[in-house]
């Protein structure tokens, strides 16, 4: 790659990074392995890169190594562990030791945010994978059927019932008071 | 049919036609579908397939929700490129190569891309040895100072203020023939993490290459307090020549600066400090758990959900006042002694008598730097201890 295709890499890497990350946690649900997942995603891009022009096809490439490396990783046995160390401030950005264990003192404000992602997670988590893949793709990515079949390398056909499955799985998941702290109506669709 | 005459020109892979195909049957199970059916229609809009606008908003805001308290990343956009990047002198030479051989795999092409693979084969191991080098010599360096805390502790000498928790040096014991730091007493013996390759974590042999032995460079830096560093390189032979290396250790106070090497140096009792640094290619998780089993005697521990690299180790840490946290692009880890130990905003502070370790993981490349907090003393031999376990379980 000479020095100009490497500063158009760099551009697009900076461009993309922070929206592949995102897609990335949403996909996996962790932060620290959507930095892993996105940098597997680029090294995988830059192999690719000169051969790859259109930026359309570019951003392809890119998510369907994120979604290939999701599913890799996924399946290494260590990552099948079920983590339960949980920093009681959520996040580990901070914490004091003497604090440990014990709730840190919130505002009601931020407690109720810190519930409402308590929820938000609990209820993304269960959706199956497969189901948890398409939604991101389609509702964050934005991409329509085709293009998260596509991606998927699956048939149109069961992007839509995927879809339709884990929307209703996530509406179970987040039952009526969830759904109704989101302003859904509760017997709509769950 | 004509022979290939290696001019034709090769039509370029498709990057797609590359990746490998998603197992399907493995990620939707047994739900895998290929038309919809009635139960699957629900929540989209029947003509297009496309879900309805209720559903789109509330994705939209449980994905919003979800990804509002989004940290730092740990790696910048140049740490991203730097990784994706072949390794140095692999891009202009390698790459080029086989840019060309796509189209015209001529002799003389694939001469030059064998030459430029063969050049990054090599500067790959030689940064292997001299790696394997730097993680010889550091740990000659902190079997040195270890062997003069333990010195320095038995004549009654040391000023430390010996802590509940100390380790309790025997000294320097030679396994395989190598140096190894050993140290016996009841708050190294805990049971080793399952897995953890250096199983008391406090025990470690010297890294060395294999069958052969590696003639480490060592360098330590003794100085006062405030300002602590250290490093060194070291060589090995290598199965095609000898690499070089080179080798420093110092000790320095606010007054003097002597030199030594390969051996223990004297610094005045109670000034002792000492920074062993050194570049691993990674900071393993069973690294970080030698480094735990090696402080001995703990009682509670803290993990940071996010900090992943420690994986499969995470359960193997359940003990020991670790605070291992991630901050960005940088993975803390502290150990303290005791409960007094905060951590500000800028990094990590410790009041006295708390030892302060973190480790730097940073781009694929691990710089575990340990420290001790100035006017602390009851660290120094509990830091040969960790750094040796850290290198131990790193090789």
């Amino acid at each position: 790659m000479d020095p100009a295709e490497e500063a158009e890499f760099t551009a697009y890497v900076e461009s993309r990074r922070a929206r592949t990350r995102r897609t990335a946690h949403l996909l996996c649900r962790d932060w620290h392995r959507a930095d892993d997942l996105t940098q597997i995603a680029f090294v995988k891009l830059y192999g690719a890169w000169t051969r790859i022009r259109d930026t359309a096809a570019r951003d392809s490439y890119l998510r369907s190594c994120l979604v290939r490396a999701v599913i890799d990783e996924s399946r290494r046995p260590w990552r099948r562990e079920h983590d339960t160390d949980e920093v009681p401030d959520g996040g580990g950005r901070s914490f004091a030791p003497a604090g440990f264990g014990a709730p840190a003192a919130h505002s009601s404000d931020h407690a109720g945010a810190v519930a409402d992602r308590q929820v938000v997670r609990s209820a993304l988590e269960a959706i199956p994978p497969g189901q948890r893949v398409i939604l991101v793709l389609r509702y964050y990515d934005g991409l329509d059927v085709a293009a998260t079949a596509s991606t998927l390398g699956c048939s149109e056909g069961n992007v839509k019932s995927q879809t339709a499955r884990g929307l209703q799985a996530l509406k179970v998941a987040l039952g009526p008071e969830g759904l109704a702290a989101f302003g859904r109506e509760v017997n709509k669709d769950a | 049919m004509p022979e290939h005459d290696g001019n034709d020109p090769v039509e370029p892979t498709d990057p797609f036609d590359e990746l490998e195909p998603i197992d399907l049957a493995a990620l939707f199970g047994d739900e895998l579908d290929d038309e919809p059916d009635d139960v699957g229609d629900v929540g989209l809009d029947e003509a297009v397939g496309e879900p309805d606008e209720a559903d789109a908003l509330l994705l939209a805001q449980l994905f919003a929700t979800d990804l509002a308290d989004e940290p730092a990343s740990r790696f910048s956009v140049a740490d991203l490129v730097a990784v994706a990047r072949p390794a140095d002198g692999a891009d202009s030479g390698a790459a080029a190569a086989a840019t060309t051989q796509r189209s015209a795999p001529d002799p003389a092409v694939r001469r030059a891309r064998d030459a430029a693979m063969d050049e990054v084969a090599r500067r790959r191991r030689r940064r292997s040895w001299t790696s394997r080098g730097l993680l010889a010599a550091a740990a000659v360096a902190v079997l040195a100072v270890g062997a003069t805390a333990a010195l320095n502790s038995q004549g009654g000498s040391d000023t430390a203020s010996s802590s509940s928790s100390e380790l309790n040096a025997a000294g320097a014991v030679s396994r395989n023939g190598q140096q190894a730091y050993s140290a016996a007493g009841s708050s190294v013996q805990q049971a080793a993490p399952a897995g953890t390759p250096e199983s008391s974590g406090a025990v470690a042999p010297a890294p060395n290459a294999p069958n052969a032995p590696s003639s480490g460079g060592s360098g330590a830096t003794v100085k006062s307090p405030s300002e602590m560093s250290g490093g060194g390189s070291g060589s090995a032979p290598d199965q095609g020549g000898t690499e070089s290396g080179s080798s420093a250790a110092s000790t320095s106070d606010s007054s003097e600066t002597s030199s030594a090497s390969g051996s223990a140096s004297s610094a005045p009792a109670g000034t002792l400090t000492v920074a062993t640094r050194c570049q691993l290619p990674r900071l393993s998780g069973a690294a970080v758990a030698a480094a735990v089993g090696a402080l001995g005697r703990p009682s509670s521990v803290q993990l940071d959900a996010a900090v992943d690299p420690l994986g499969a180790c995470r359960d193997q840490v359940i003990s020991g006042q670790v605070f291992v946290t991630g901050d960005g692009s940088r993975l803390t880890v502290l150990v303290a002694q005791d409960l007094d130990v905060e951590l500000s905003a800028g990094g990590p502070t410790s009041s006295s008598g708390a030892a302060v370790r973190s480790a730097q993981l940073h781009n694929g490349v691990s710089r575990v730097l340990v420290t001790t907090p100035a006017g602390s003393s009851v660290t120094d031999r509990q830091l040969t201890q960790v750094a040796t376990a850290v290198l131990g379980a790193q090789r």
